[in-house]
């Protein structure tokens, strides 16, 4: 099998039907138990979506394109191809950064290098966490690391251009794997993105 | 008289002839809208694309189909509504926003250098056209909201932190 064929096998068997949605639980639910390892504390994942978004309605599905997010952006450019992209408020990111670096809540007033480099950890964390649980839940072999991480601060707007671009150099549409993160207490909220490569021309059922 | 607020997505063209429009492109890094107007006829339309030029080149070429979400087909869809409108090819004013470069980490130097190209695509479509640019803000490393008055043909820009203001007049590449 050629291996675009083996990428486009894997990612369907995390997004068509019952047992791909089961898997997919399952892979996203792996991930919010290593990301409540990692930062000490309960994180959950809310149920994943696929969805198949037009180019235009992104903005509409995304949410207010001037509130200033951050965005931590991987990309896997072999094993699994696609990009991940992490997007929470800057509030909470700044939360993160404290935990990460065993501070209490309040102690990062702003994105330094430090509290970026924490943030890049839990971006590489996360894909990571979801690479393992694809290759184990799909009996893949290993699945390669994905890049370092970017940690782009801007409006969501400006952060959202980096991941649109390269899709809509292939197709008219998002293909947007989706999860919600957050704790008991609201301090984590965020929102974690797969996007399986558009050239492998793999279609939401 | 209230603002009637229309939104330009990624990869769309929206033209008007009402007073009270404002066309709004939101946070756009490596994207550029395209601005138009026509003062006489009070005419004005936005572009927003995200990628340079499409795959065949020429977008008189009939192949592939004319889309926004190139800055060379764009351009000439922003240009054909405008005069389907009323606006006079001769009298259009143009002003150019966006291009920057969000994505700046080790690992990801330079990557696709899309906004630069944006912006070389859209100073390129706009010459070809004939039309002067009279006022850019482009290049830089932040997200932009551009909003286009149609009453006037005012350019405005918002950055985080920053209060929304006139675009300044000349060929100036601000971040």
């Amino acid at each position: 099998m050629r291996e675009s064929e083996k990428q486009k096998e894997i990612w369907k068997r995390l997004i068509d039907g019952p047992r791909g949605e089961n898997a997919l639980r399952t892979v996203m639910w792996r991930m919010a138990c290593d990301l409540s390892s990692m930062v000490g504390r309960t994180i959950s994942n809310g149920d994943p979506q696929v969805e198949a978004v037009p180019l235009s309605e992104v903005a509409v599905r995304a949410g207010d394109l001037e509130a200033e997010m951050v965005g931590v952006y991987l990309v896997m450019q072999s094993g699994l191809r696609g990009q991940a992209i992490l997007i929470l408020p800057v509030t909470c990111a700044l939360c993160l950064a404290d935990l990460l670096m065993d501070e209490p809540l309040g102690t990062a007033t702003f994105l330094g290098e430090m509290e970026r480099s924490a943030l890049a950890e839990i971006g590489n964390l996360a894909v990571s966490s979801f690479l393992n649980a694809v290759a184990t839940n799909t009996g893949a072999a290993e699945l390669l690391r994905p890049s370092s991480p970017a940690v782009m601060v801007d409006m969501l707007g400006a952060i959202l251009d980096v991941i649109v671009t390269p899709v809509a150099a292939v197709r008219d549409d998002l293909l947007i794997i989706e999860t919600t993160l957050r704790d008991a207490k609201d301090v984590v909220q965020a929102r974690f993105w797969m996007l399986p490569d558009p050239a492998l021309r793999i279609s939401a059922n | 008289m209230t603002d009637n607020v229309r939104t330009v997505s990624i990869g769309e063209v929206i033209v008007s002839n009402a007073l009270n429009d404002v066309l709004v492109a939101y946070g756009i890094g490596s994207c550029v809208a395209v601005c138009l107007y026509d003062p006489v006829a009070k005419i004005g339309g936005m572009l927003h694309a995200l990628l340079p030029t499409a795959p065949n080149g020429n977008p008189r070429s009939g192949n592939p189909e004319p889309s926004a979400k190139y800055v060379d087909h764009g351009v000439s869809l922003l240009i054909g509504s405008l005069v389907e409108l009323g606006a006079k090819p001769t009298r259009l004013v143009a002003q150019l926003c966006g291009g920057a470069q969000v994505l700046n980490a080790p690992g990801f130097d330079g990557w696709l250098n899309i906004g630069e190209r944006n912006v070389k695509a859209a100073r390129s479509a706009l010459r070809a056209a004939g039309l002067r640019i009279k006022a850019q803000a482009t290049g830089g490393q932040i997200g932009r909201t551009v909003r286009l008055y149609i009453a006037d043909g005012r350019v405005t820009l918002r950055s985080l932190g920053r209060s929304e203001q006139p675009i300044s007049i000349g060929n100036k590449v601000t971040g």
